[in-house]
This record gives C-alpha cells, structure tokens and sequence, in this order.
C-alpha cells in the first residue's frame, strides 16, 4: 500500500505553521458571524454554546487527527480509496474537495456581500470577488510554505487588532445583559452551539496538510492549541457584541463585530472612534487567508483526486469555476445569512465529523494503515 | 560539460582551419595586431622560449605595441647574462621597480659559487628582494601577472619567466562612507582597492576562522571577486551555494558589485534588494559575525552581504553604538518610516477620498477648506506631486555640486510655497509628500528604500481607485510577495514568520546586549551562543562574587 504519497515535494511546514493555517481557516468569517447566530438561538447564553461548541470542535479535531496519523504520508483525498475501495473512495474524496470549494465559493459572496453593505454600496460585487480571488490565486502559486508564512503574519495582525477592539470597547460591557443566565433550560443553548461548533470543525483541514508537517508528533498539541486560540476569538466577540448591545440586538445586527468596531467610544481619545475603516481592512486580510486557505486545500486536494504531478495548472480553472458559482449561488444577502445559520454549519459538520469519523472507523476495523510500525 | 566540449571543438576546428589554409599556426607568423582578438587558448599554447628577443618580439606583437606596455632590457652583472622586465607603467610601484629589481641585478648582482639549481633560481634567491614572486611558463601566463600589476623578468637562455608582485596604483584612501553616515562609531568606508578593503575587514575579525576565497570573474574584466565568511558560523551549504551561483555567471564585465547581485538573485524580477549592500566594514563585520556571508568586488566600495532578508535591511550597527534606549527608539521609529514611506500618500488619498469620517471633524473642515480651490481629485495630486518630489530629488543627485544649491531653492518653491498659491495643489499634500520623502531617508538600506519609492505609486493607484480597501488590496499583494522571496534560500520574512523568539529582540527593537544570547536561528543553526551568559552588569555589592561592603 505504498503507492500513495504527497504527489510533489511542496516543502515542509512545521506544526505551528499548520496550526496557523487551522486557525486561519476558520477565524475571519466565524466572528463575524458567530455573535449574530448564536445569540438567536441561545440569547444571553451564547458564551455557554461557545463553550460547548469548543468541545465538540475538539472532538473534530481529535477525530481528524486520529483518522491523519493512520495515513503520514497522504491526504484523506489520497487514502479515501484505501479505505472504501475504489469507487466509494473515490467519491468521499470528492466530497472532501468540494467542501473545500464550497466554502471557497461561500466565503468569496460573504465577503462581496459585506463589502456592499457596509462600505462600498454602489461597487458591482464583482470587483470585491475578482480582487479577493486573484490575491488567492497569487497565494495558491507560492504555494503551502508561503501560504503559511503569510498567514502567520496576517494572523497575529488579525488577533492583535481584536484584543484592541474588545479593550476599547470593555468599559461599555454590561455585565445585567448576560442575565438570568440559563434562562430557556439547555436546549436552546446547544442549538445555538451547533454553528460555532462547525466552524471549531473546519480545523479538520489537517487531513489535507498532515503529510507536508514536519514535525509529526506536536501535531495533536498544535491542534488543540488552534481550537483554544478560536475558543478565546469567539468568546471575545460573543461576549463583546452581547454585552454591548444585548442578545436581541445582538442577533438583528448582519455582522455584530463590525458593530462592535463601529461602537468604539473613548471621549478622551475621539481620534479612535470611527476607525472602523481600518478594521475593515485587517478584515480584508483575514477573509483572504480564509480564501487562501480553503481555495488551496480544494486545489490541492483536486489535483490528488485526479492523479495530477503539479497542481498549479489547476488553480485558474478552479478559481474561475468558483467565481462562477459565487455569483449564482445566494440571491441576496438575508439568503445567504439563513443559509450560513442553518444549512452551512450542518454541511460542513457533515464533511468535517460524520465522514470523518466513518473513515476512521472503517479504517480501524479494517486494520488500514500506512504508519510504519 | 557542455561548454567544455563546445570549446574542444571549436579548438579544433581552428588547427583544422589553420592546416587547410596551409598556414603555419606558430606564434612568429601570426599577425596578432591584426588578429580580432587574443585568445587565452592561443597564448597559453606559446612557451617562454629560452631565446628572449624571441619571447620580446612575440610579446610585443600580443600587446599591440600600447605606451604603456614597457619591456626594460638590460644586462644582469655587467654582462652576465641579458634580461628583460616586462610591466604596465602606472600599475607598478616605480621605486620597488627599481630599488629591489633593476639595482640589484644590473649593479650589485655577482655569480653565486658554487652554482645551485638554474640561473633563474640563483637569481631569485639572492639577487630579488621582492616578496611575492610566482614563476610563469607560458605567455598567457606573463600576460596576465602583468595585467595584474607585476613586473615579469624575463632571462635569456632560461625558459621560466618571474612574475615579481609589485602592483602600485593610485587608489582612494578609507574615507567616511557617503552614504551611509554614522554619528558615533568607525569613520572608515570600504575603497577600491580590494586589498584595502580586505585589511579592513580583517583588522576587525582578528580569527584565522575568517575564511576568504577569491575568484576571478568576468571574461574581459578578469575582476577578483572575494567570498569572506567565518568558518564555524556561515553554514557550509550557504558558502556552497554562494560558491556555485557565482561560479555559474559567464559575463564579459563586471564593473559594479551590483553586476554580481543581479546574476546571484533568486527572484531576479522582484523590486526587493536580496543582498545588503553596504560601505561599511562594521557593517560586513557585524553580519559576518551573524553566520552571513560576504561578496567583495573589486573596483567598487560596495560590498555584499548574503543572505539579505527584509529584518537584515532594516538593522544597521549603529543601533549597537547607542545606548539600548535610543538603539530601540530609532528602530520603532525606522519601522514606523518605513510604513510612512510606503503607506502615507495612499491613506491620505483613500482617506480623504472614500472615508472622510475617519478624521476628526476640524482637521476635516481644514482639509476643505484648503482643497476649495484645488482642480484635481487627491489621487492626482499625489501622483503628481510624488512625481515632482522624485523628479527633484534625481536632479539633486546628478546635478553638479555648483548648479545644486539653485535645484534646491526652486524645488522647494516649485512644490512648496508657489504650487499652493497657485493652487495645484493643497498645503497638507505638501506636507503628506515632503513626510513621506524624509521618511524613506530612515531606512538604513538604500536598496529597500528605492522598492518602496517605486512601490509607492501603484499603491496611491489602488488608493485612488479604491480607497482603503485597496490600500489593504496592495499590502496583502506585497505580503504574499514577500512571503515568496527567498535570498540564497533564506526566507526573507525570515525572523518574522518562522517565529523564534530570540530573533524579536532584534527586530522591532533592538535588546540590551547582554540579552542577546543567540544569533539570528534561521542562520546559524548549529552554532547559536553568542555570548557568556549573566552578562547583565551590576553594582558590586549585588555582584554573586565581588563586593566589599
């Protein structure tokens, strides 16, 4: 069984750079939306999903992890066949690389759709989608180690700005707006933990990038720690948004952590409120590393899944079939807000736990694994 | 190889061509002022012959009968035997010439009894007190020592020439380097002359680890190349591969160390310097010592420093001359420039143009007040303005030291005072233009502030078209490029991003020295201490082991 293996040499990265790309992966677009989300359902409990999301994100985690250290040399495009034999592989692997597009195709109309409605009203769409992508584009050909470095820039710049908005912001947090605490019993709240708990999940992209780790053993740590960082991010903004404004208006607001930004008030330093410009544009960074990210893995993914050396020829091609669906996919932007609270977050549970944790159990009473022993 | 083979067989198809013309291919029937050009090949194939009016019309003829081509004949002894010195004039010292080679030999030079090896040897060993001396067997090889500066005694009777160093030519003396001055610390730059400048570095890392290999590059130019590094410190694979991209370049010139940096790039079209190009021998010494290493040309004060990742650009010595305090302000306040230089004109287009909430409601009310009367949109006037700004500033450099002054008065009326009264512009363009000039004198590295002067004007484009979000739009693009760059193989956000916690204290600010236990990680793998630790100085009576009270 030792016909699989990473297709080319694309450089190795340490377990903290895919660390960085886990979080990366997930950050931009999941405190933008997780306030508003969970704050429907679970109210002024929303920090309790939160919680509770992070263990079940875990579990994702562990699952992929368990499920990569089977296979050391491949991605689960790769092995997928080992597992379910040909065809059914096949088609998992599939699976794989389309989420990968999906969210791909999915971050590109959020990203346009926010653009639009919070600062450049009358710019076609288009323009934020072509120029997003094509700064992706020119990600995908550096390739993995530069995607990495990137983010970890991009990254610290992202979680330095978001402790500075929640400090600017703490004295106007009310602490009565999180009361009565557990309000509705515990079955709203873990309505309400679904969502962020999908999010936690799509730092099951380890499946695509464990072969390229360098250093192999601190991945389960380097795991955690990423789902700890994207704990400690969506804590901040949930209780920042529902302490600031309440849960109710929380939840009305599109995008809650712009509002937050929007809401800094400092009498003594006026020059600070309205930047919310500026955060735009760390935002803008953290949506194109969460573009980068997806978009690379499915390119990476589809170049295995079709047997193919190199996979920068493919990376035009793709980008431009996921412009195309980008466009078409969600009417406007309260479509694409239902469909990000209620089907995304079931998809990619889907993908990132339920097919998961399949493969991994088949694999284990099957007795399937490339790990020298 | 392949080359090696082409140059076989256009060798032999040159004999072949010689025979069928029925051409005799010896050196006395070729007619070498004629000839298109002198081959090493041809040269090397033409022995020192033991008659030496053969050897002196033969190289005569090679050398074209130039001035200052001289071939001083004489009698060795009164008569012993005749010789012949053959050098450059103005490229060797005259009183060495003739203090320590013609005096000795013409007037006190008596037959050595009883008679040891050759003539030659004989000579050399008590009638030449010239230190270098190399021995020489065919013209190629008389050619090239005095090309370089010897003199070449030539010996009737004897088939060996002597090559006598004595090279003597007027060079500059270390003078402060202009362009990059420093208040306090070494006043001497590199010249050159690269024996001077190898005495310069070597006077400052005295260690038989500071290893200096020399190569001969250029076709034409023959230009010693020198590679320095300290053994134990540079890894060797970084040496290697240095050693192989410059062995790899086949030019006919190389007239400027820059030559050399744009054959050895490894992004040969990225606008980022990938080499630290410095005057300064602290400089090389200091970078030397960080297991990087260096390229010295002749012929130019500018010396190379490889691996040159975007932190290296941004560190000068000087940071080390200063107390700590001041040495981590200038360094914020260098990188602070830096963002200055390449964001100021884009953000203040993008702000004034799409997000005038950002500023305060009285700067605002200013800001219109003095754009009232101005015809064009921000993103005009900064582009031309930045252009003026660059148009003065390219006179000042080129225009001769007397015409200079006038420059600078009607530049700075011309985008000063006059284009606001006029109109053309706003007075806080003037200033955004004049900030962002000065800021980009900070940068401690020419090279890096000329990719950020040309990065400048696409990104007042983006600014313009769309405002912060292209201003974020080209950041990111520069990101992901220097993401992308490596210089000899080093990452050049190197000490960015991998992250070693080490290389932060100096990066944005530069540690007290005692702090600054390891050398750069990326570099010096296997050989990280610096220095002792528990360096940090205290009074003597909180010192372990000293105190009297």
């Amino acid at each position: 069984m030792g016909e699989v293996g990473p297709m080319r040499e694309e450089g190795k990265i340490s377990a903290y750079q895919a660390m960085v790309y886990q979080v990366s992966i997930v950050l931009a677009t999941a405190i933008l939306f997780v306030p508003a989300i969970t704050a429907k359902h679970a109210k002024q409990d929303a920090w309790i999903s939160v919680i509770i999301a992070c263990f079940f994100g875990s579990l994702q985690v562990y699952t992929a992890v368990s499920l990569a250290r089977r296979f050391p040399d491949a991605s689960v495009v790769q092995y997928a066949p080992l597992i379910l034999g040909k065809v059914p592989g096949k088609v998992v692997g599939f699976v794989y690389l389309f989420y990968f597009f999906y969210v791909g195709y999915f971050v590109l109309q959020e990203f346009s759709a926010l653009m639009c409605s919070s600062y450049m009203p009358r710019t076609p769409p288009i323009v934020f989608m072509l120029v997003l992508s094509l700064l992706a584009v020119y990600a995908a050909y550096g390739g993995l180690e530069v995607i990495c470095r990137m983010s970890s820039i991009v990254l610290t710049v992202v979680l330095a700005t978001m402790v500075l908005v929640v400090l600017l912001i703490i004295k106007d947090i009310k602490i009565w707006r999180f009361l009565p605490a557990l309000e509705n019993g515990l079955g709203p709240i873990l309505l309400g933990a679904i969502p962020p708990g999908g999010w936690f999940g799509e730092t099951a992209v380890l499946l695509m990038l464990y072969p390229f780790i360098d250093n192999k053993e601190k991945v389960v740590k380097t795991s955690f720690l990423a789902i700890l960082i994207l704990f400690i991010a969506m804590e901040m903004v949930v209780i920042g948004a529902v302490g600031l404004v309440g849960p109710t208006e929380a939840a009305c607001f599109l995008f809650p952590t712009f509002n937050m930004a929007r809401l800094i008030k400092l009498e003594a330093l006026p020059i600070l409120e309205r930047q919310d410009a500026l955060f735009m544009m760390i935002w803008v960074a953290g949506m194109l590393i969460k573009l980068t990210t997806f978009f690379f893995a499915g390119v990476l993914g589809l170049a295995q899944w079709l047997n193919v050396k190199d996979y920068r020829p493919l990376i035009l091609p793709s980008m431009a079939i996921m412009m195309a669906l980008a466009v078409q996919a969600w009417e406007n932007i309260a479509e694409l807000f239902a469909f990000s609270g209620e089907v995304f977050p079931l998809t990619i549970i889907f993908v990132n736990f339920i097919i998961t944790i399949f493969l991994l159990i088949t694999a284990g009473i099957r007795h399937i694994s490339t790990r020298k022993a | 190889m392949r080359k090696r083979v082409v140059k076989k067989l256009h060798h032999l198809i040159r004999n072949y061509a010689y025979k069928a013309a029925g051409k005799n291919t010896g050196p006395d029937d070729m007619d070498w002022i004629h000839q298109a050009v002198v081959e090493k090949y041809d040269l090397e194939r033409i022995p020192i012959e033991a008659d030496l009016a053969t050897n002196i019309k033969r190289l005569k003829g090679i050398s074209g009968y130039c001035p200052d081509f001289i071939i001083r004949q004489f009698e060795i002894g009164g008569g012993i035997g005749e010789a012949a010195a053959i050098f450059l004039e103005g490229m060797v010292e005259r009183v060495l010439l003739n203090e320590n080679l013609l005096k000795p030999l013409m007037i006190h030079y008596r037959p050595f009894k009883p008679a040891r090896g050759s003539f030659l040897d004989q000579i050399l060993s008590v009638a030449l007190p010239v230190d270098v001396v190399k021995k020489c067997v065919n013209l190629h090889e008389v050619i090239d020592h005095v090309l370089e500066g010897s003199v070449v005694l030539l010996v009737d009777g004897e088939s060996e020439g002597l090559a006598l160093e004595a090279a003597g030519f007027k060079t500059r003396v270390p003078e402060e380097p202009m362009t990059e001055a420093v208040v306090r610390g070494s006043r001497e730059g590199f010249t050159e002359a690269l024996h001077t400048n190898i005495t310069l570095l070597r006077r400052r890392l005295k260690t038989p680890n500071l290893v200096l290999e020399s190569m001969v590059l250029g076709r034409i130019s023959h230009t010693q190349v020198v590679v320095g590094y300290v053994r134990g410190l540079a890894a060797p694979e970084l040496v290697a591969e240095v050693r192989e991209r410059l062995k790899r370049i086949d030019i006919d010139g190389i007239l400027e160390s820059n030559y050399l940096e744009e054959l050895l790039r490894d992004h040969p079209l990225s606008p980022f310097p990938q080499a630290i190009t410095t005057e300064r021998p602290d400089r090389v010494a200091a970078n030397l010592l960080e297991g990087r290493v260096a390229i010295l040309t002749e012929n130019t004060p500018f010396v190379l420093i490889v691996p040159g990742e975007l932190v290296a650009h941004m560190q000068s010595p000087e940071d080390f001359y200063h107390h700590f305090i001041l040495g981590v302000f200038i360094r914020l306040l260098r990188w602070c420039a830096f963002a200055v230089s390449l964001l100021l004109p884009s953000v203040y287009v993008a702000v004034t143009t799409f997000h005038q909430e950002m500023i305060p409601i009285r700067l605002l009310l200013n800001i219109v007040a003095a754009r009232e009367g101005v015809p064009f949109p921000a993103v005009v006037e900064a582009l031309v303005m930045e252009i003026a700004f660059e148009i003065l500033r390219e006179a000042g450099v080129r225009l001769p030291r007397a015409v200079g002054q006038a420059v600078s008065i009607v530049g700075a009326l011309v985008i000063g005072e006059a284009a606001v009264m006029a109109g053309v512009v706003s007075p806080l363009m003037v200033i955004v233009v004049a900030l962002t000039g000065i800021s980009s004198f900070l940068s401690p590295s020419f090279d890096l502030a000329i990719s950020i002067r040309i990065l400048r004007f696409p990104m007042m484009f983006l600014a313009g078209l769309l405002g912060l979000f292209g201003v974020a739009t080209g950041m990111l693009a520069v990101l992901i490029h220097l993401a992308g760059l490596r210089s000899v193989g080093l990452p050049y956000l190197a000490g960015l991003t991998p992250f070693h916690h080490d290389d932060w204290k100096d990066l944005f600010i530069r540690a007290p020295l005692w702090m600054m236990r390891r050398r750069p990680a990326e570099l010096s793998e296997n050989n990280r201490k610096r220095q002792a630790s528990g360096l940090k100085p205290e009074p003597p009576d909180r010192h372990p082991q000293g105190g009297t009270i």
